[in-house]
């Protein structure tokens, strides 16, 4: 299965590299410079990246096989289906993890209120939980309807995750009063262990289904 | 002799096409060729056979392994080469060979290096910078380079320029004959699979109208010419594809041997004649039937 997260490993790479080498420290510039004080409710409006990040990389990821005729190609090889899906899943975990411990590894350095730092950790693993339970879900929609069926949503849901975040954060502010870092802290009564744990199980799920998806299209071509 | 592939009533339905109980057998070490028209249903059968689409029923077994339950001890076994070989396009032919050795345990490294050198593949080109015709050799190279016991190929010789076409065939044949491997090829060009095969299978609109030995099977079909009441009326109407012209009458037969006796008077008057037959014409003569 190595090879198969090998493959597809460039695309998240990509997206990654976009993000750490170009996206966050521009976006960063005052804060990692000093000039300007890291507050949460910035940090918690840049996690929701992550989200339009992973799901970025699954439907790029997609777009070349459908481009390829991957699974095709892949099915004449001596590889289980389970070991299909399964890398890809395990991509979209190991993605996660990369993007949730390069942050953490940066609260650690940038705050020194421990309120703050909790408060940011929480927020973090919360908003992964999302994105495994949202990538998951993108993954379960490939297989269930294919590529060229389902890719219209999917740009759909990725777009309106770059657009929405920075508007979102503006009108709150400007025109309710509302921070948007209120609101995911208003969230704090949602157990951030429980909440990565049933999305971890509903990401499982979806692999699952997804395999079993991946099966049934040997009977419907 | 033991089968290297067994199929047994096969089917697989669509909305316009419907594999209708496909068997056959393919004894080790010999190739078969599956001859028929464009839809046909040679495609289908070979990829339920490597278990890329599911068919309604009927059993397959490989190597005396059910094909679904040991798909994957049975991949490492065959070399397959599809209609419209696929690749990732933006990788290297080198990449490709690296990346795909790794699923095989007996890849054998320096027979791809030889292969693509025999080819002319250029190792640093991108797949999706490749001709149909180079396509069709790298997926050959990859099909082959893990020395499979079974060969499936399915139209592996369109796009490809003679020379390579009469290589490739060479190649295959060689590897049955000096190596013991079976190969299953399917075709609709009936010089391919003439030159090579010892088996034919000739499956038209999903169903196998054919199945036996090609030597058996020249022997057993030819054309007969036969002037005007030559030939006793059980014989005229038993032949296919009749056809009366100007200096005569002509027909064919599938069931020579068991006539010749009873055509001997005629062949020696010369007022019939008869002439040996190619799988094309088989083929037609399949196809159309008692059609005149």
């Amino acid at each position: 299965m190595w090879r198969l997260i090998r493959k597809n490993s460039l695309m998240f790479l990509l997206y990654q590299g976009l993000y750490f080498g170009l996206f966050f420290p521009l976006i960063n510039r005052d804060r990692l410079l000093g000039e300007n004080p890291l507050d949460l409710s910035f940090l918690l409006f840049l996690n929701t990246y992550m989200i339009w990040l992973i799901l970025g990389s699954v439907w790029g990821q997609e777009q070349m096989e459908s481009k390829n005729n991957g699974y095709a190609f892949l099915s004449t090889l001596p590889i289980r289906s389970w070991q299909i899906v399964g890398s890809k899943y395990a991509l979209v975990f190991m993605a996660t993890l990369t993007f949730v411990g390069v942050h953490l590894i940066w609260y650690a350095v940038s705050f020194d209120d421990p309120v703050f730092l909790a408060a940011g950790r929480t927020s973090l693993i919360r908003v992964a939980s999302m994105c495994l339970l949202l990538a998951g879900l993108y993954y379960l929609g490939f297989f269930r309807f294919g590529y060229q069926r389902f890719s219209k949503i999917a740009v759909a849901i990725w777009l309106l995750m770059i657009v929405i975040p920075l508007p979102l954060r503006i009108i709150l502010k400007e025109r309710f009063g509302i921070r948007s870092s209120d609101i995911f802290l208003s969230l704090n009564r949602f157990n951030p262990t429980l909440m990565l744990s049933l999305c971890l199980l509903l990401f499982l799920g979806t692999l699952g289904l997804a395999i079993r998806f991946k099966e049934n299209l040997k009977i419907t071509e | 002799m033991s089968h290297t592939v067994e199929i047994e009533n096969l089917t697989k339905s669509y909305k316009k096409f419907r594999l209708d109980s496909v068997s056959l057998e393919l004894p080790e070490g010999l190739i078969l060729g599956l001859i028929g028209p464009n839809g046909a249903g040679k495609t289908t059968t070979l990829k339920i056979l490597m278990d890329m689409i599911r068919a309604d029923s009927g059993r397959v077994r490989i190597f005396g392994l059910d094909h679904r339950t040991h798909t994957k001890e049975i991949k490492n076994r065959v070399g397959y080469v599809g209609e419209e070989p696929q690749f990732y396009g933006d990788k290297s032919v080198s990449w490709t060979g690296g990346w795909i050795s790794g699923f095989y345990r007996n890849w054998d490294l320096n027979l791809f290096e030889k292969m693509l050198t025999d080819f002319g593949i250029s190792r640093t080109k991108k797949t999706g910078q490749l001709s149909k015709g180079m396509r069709v050799k790298l997926s050959l190279a990859l099909a082959l380079s893990h020395r499979p016991e079974l060969l499936i190929l399915d139209e592996p010789t369109a796009g490809l320029d003679p020379v390579v076409r009469r290589d490739v065939l060479e190649r295959l044949r060689h590897l049955s004959k000096s190596q013991g491997r079976s190969v299953l090829i399917s075709s609709h060009i009936t010089d391919d699979i003439a030159r090579i095969a010892d088996l034919i299978v000739f499956l038209i609109d999903g169903r196998v109208t054919l199945a036996e030995s090609k030597d058996g099977l020249l022997a057993k079909w030819k054309r007969i010419h036969f002037q005007e009441k030559a030939l006793e009326e059980g014989i005229t109407s038993s032949l296919k594809c009749r056809k009366t012209q100007v200096f005569g009458s002509s027909g064919i037969t599938d069931n020579y041997p068991s006539l010749k006796q009873r055509l001997a008077a005629g062949l020696d008057s010369q007022s019939i004649k008869v002439e040996n037959l190619n799988l094309d014409d088989i083929l037609i003569a399949c196809v159309k039937g008692d059609e005149t």
